[in-house]
């Protein structure tokens, strides 16, 4: 698999103050890589230095596996911050000058993309007279023009009514999955991220602090049941002899976690009450990524 | 950086801006060529020496061009800095001078196109409605008349826009334009008067440029083009070398 973006010890300074700092990622082609990270944590200046918009302060960018990332650009689509669009022109009109900009212009190219952001039917609204979600769908429209093999989406679900972040969710599932276009997204709403990302990483304060698969990830939050009995001692063996299980884990002298029989608690508290455990609480828990970005953050502002 | 010029051109075709700076330049012109049949029949005095020439002089110096030139300029070429656009060009590989290149020819363009239309409502007036004689000599005092002033206002237009290249925020930017084409002559006239330095300061100055060309003056071709030559290079020159670094906001 090759590799679409590598960066060696990236570093943005601003007055002194490193927005990203040392950071090395590397995304894979065919990922869709989710950059996770509260407001300031550096996402935005990241995808600026991957896409040109700001000079690394050190470090390097190697894009496509080339070292001159100037180059490399014309295969990639972007949506950095707000919508950045002609205002005085018309939908169809911005499509038609990005599209000639970029090089892709043919019969057709801009119906395609009204099409597939679901513009078609405002293609000659002029900008300024568009709301909100209709600019983010045009800007990523326009990040789409000539079908790039790399997608840089900072924030692409802002503005969007329910409806718009399902239809480009499923936008971005089906370039993945039909043109193998690799994608680095970044988001607030983080379920909404978990249903696309095959990759997270997340950062803090410049640092990107972990990188997980979706596999990865999906082990660290699953879901359990969590058990506080009587006696831990015997609550194991009623896991293991009696529902047959040893996907349990025992927390502390009163906690059990088990994660297996999840959704058959009424099975696992009849089997408890006959293993002579009293079952003083039992609640369903699975970590959403929501939750599991909140505690890594907390673990990382203890450390 | 062809693809950039395309896609500049298109832009400057389908605002609006320009054909209603166009349609300006034609209202305005007419509206002069009514003013020079009241001097000529002595419907309206005018008190300087130089009369209808001057007239017309300042109104192709001043109202008839550069005033459209500078709105349309504003409107079509600051818009990609305040919406922030031109990021967009930037992300895709377009370097940062390839894209002041390329709104080069988009800009002189509509400098031509001006100019055609201020000249030529002018010439059609003349013709039509004061019985100038069109015959050879008067076309090609016309065609040159022509050239030069486009040239002499793309002298200021290679200015006006590498000042809102290098500034980026379109209120500065405008702003600078406005006072340099408002004040800028005069202020240079008043210093050269002071100084006694004849015309050293206004005849290299790229607004004062157009005030130049008289449409029977036969030696000031050369130093039109001299001066324009030396904007384009000296313009060129600062964007290579100030226009090329810091992040795009």
């Amino acid at each position: 698999m090759s590799n679409i973006v590598k960066t060696k010890a990236l570093t943005k300074k601003y007055h002194g103050f490193a927005a990203v700092d040392g950071v090395n990622m590397s995304i894979e082609k065919g990922d869709i890589y989710a950059l996770i990270g509260e407001n300031g944590a550096g996402k935005s200046t990241l995808m600026k230095m991957l896409s040109g918009l700001a000079a690394p302060t050190s470090g390097e960018v190697v894009l496509f596996e080339n070292k001159h990332p100037e180059v490399a650009r014309f295969r990639m689509g972007c949506l950095i911050d707000s919508p950045a669009l002609d205002s005085r022109l018309t939908v169809r009109d911005n499509l038609e000058m990005f599209s000639r900009a970029f090089g892709c212009h043919k019969e057709g190219e801009v119906d395609r993309i009204l099409k597939l952001v679901g513009m078609d039917g405002n293609a000659n609204k002029v900008i300024k007279k568009t709301s909100l979600g209709m600019k983010q769908r045009l800007a990523i429209g326009i990040a789409l023009l000539g079908s790039p093999d790399f997608l840089i989406l900072d924030e692409p679900m802002n503005g969007l009514d329910p409806m718009g972040i399902q239809e480009i969710r499923q936008l971005l599932k089906k370039l993945n999955a039909e043109n193998q276009t690799t994608i680095l997204i970044s988001s607030h709403l983080l379920d909404e991220v978990s249903k696309v990302a095959t990759r997270y990483g997340f950062m803090k304060a410049g640092h990107l602090i972990s990188e997980l698969s979706n596999e990865e990830l999906e082990e660290k939050s699953k879901t359990c049941l969590r058990l506080k009995v009587s006696d831990t001692a015997k609550a194991a063996m009623v896991c293991e002899k009696d529902l047959g299980t040893n996907n349990y884990e025992v927390m502390d002298a009163e906690y059990v976690r088990l994660f297996d029989y999840v959704d058959e608690s009424a099975k696992v508290v009849t089997a408890m009450v006959r293993g002579g455990v009293e079952v003083g609480e039992m609640v369903r828990m699975g970590e959403s990524l929501e939750e599991f970005f909140n505690n890594l953050m907390t673990a990382r502002e203890e450390q | 950086m062809k693809n950039m010029i395309r896609a500049s051109f298109y832009k400057l075709f389908h605002d609006k801006a320009t054909w209603i700076s166009l349609a300006g330049t034609a209202v305005w012109s007419l509206y002069v060529c009514v003013m020079l049949t009241w001097i000529a029949d002595g419907k309206l005095d005018v008190s300087d020496a130089a009369g209808a020439e001057k007239y017309w002089r300042d109104f192709m110096g001043y109202h008839g061009v550069m005033v459209p030139l500078l709105i349309s300029s504003i409107v079509l070429f600051t818009a990609e800095f305040k919406d922030k656009s031109w990021k967009l060009f930037v992300a895709r590989g377009i370097s940062r001078t390839g894209y002041y290149f390329s709104k080069l020819p988009c800009i002189l363009t509509l400098t031509v196109m001006l100019s055609f239309v201020a000249i030529a409502f002018g010439a059609a007036y003349g013709v039509v409605m004061l019985g100038m004689r069109y015959d050879a000599t008067f076309a090609v005092l016309l065609i040159r008349y022509f050239i030069l002033q486009s040239v002499a206002h793309g002298t200021a237009a290679v200015l006006i826009l590498t000042i809102f290249f290098l500034i980026k925020i379109g209120e500065v930017s405008s702003s600078v334009n406005a006072v340099l084409l408002m004040f800028g002559t005069m202020a240079l006239s008043k210093i050269e008067t002071a100084l006694s330095l004849g015309d050293a300061l206004t005849g290299a100055f790229a607004f004062a440029q157009p005030l130049r060309v008289s449409f029977t003056g036969a030696d000031e071709w050369i130093r039109i083009l001299i001066v324009f030559v030396a904007y384009f290079v000296a313009c060129s020159l600062a964007v290579l070398l100030l226009g090329v670094h810091g992040d795009v906001e």
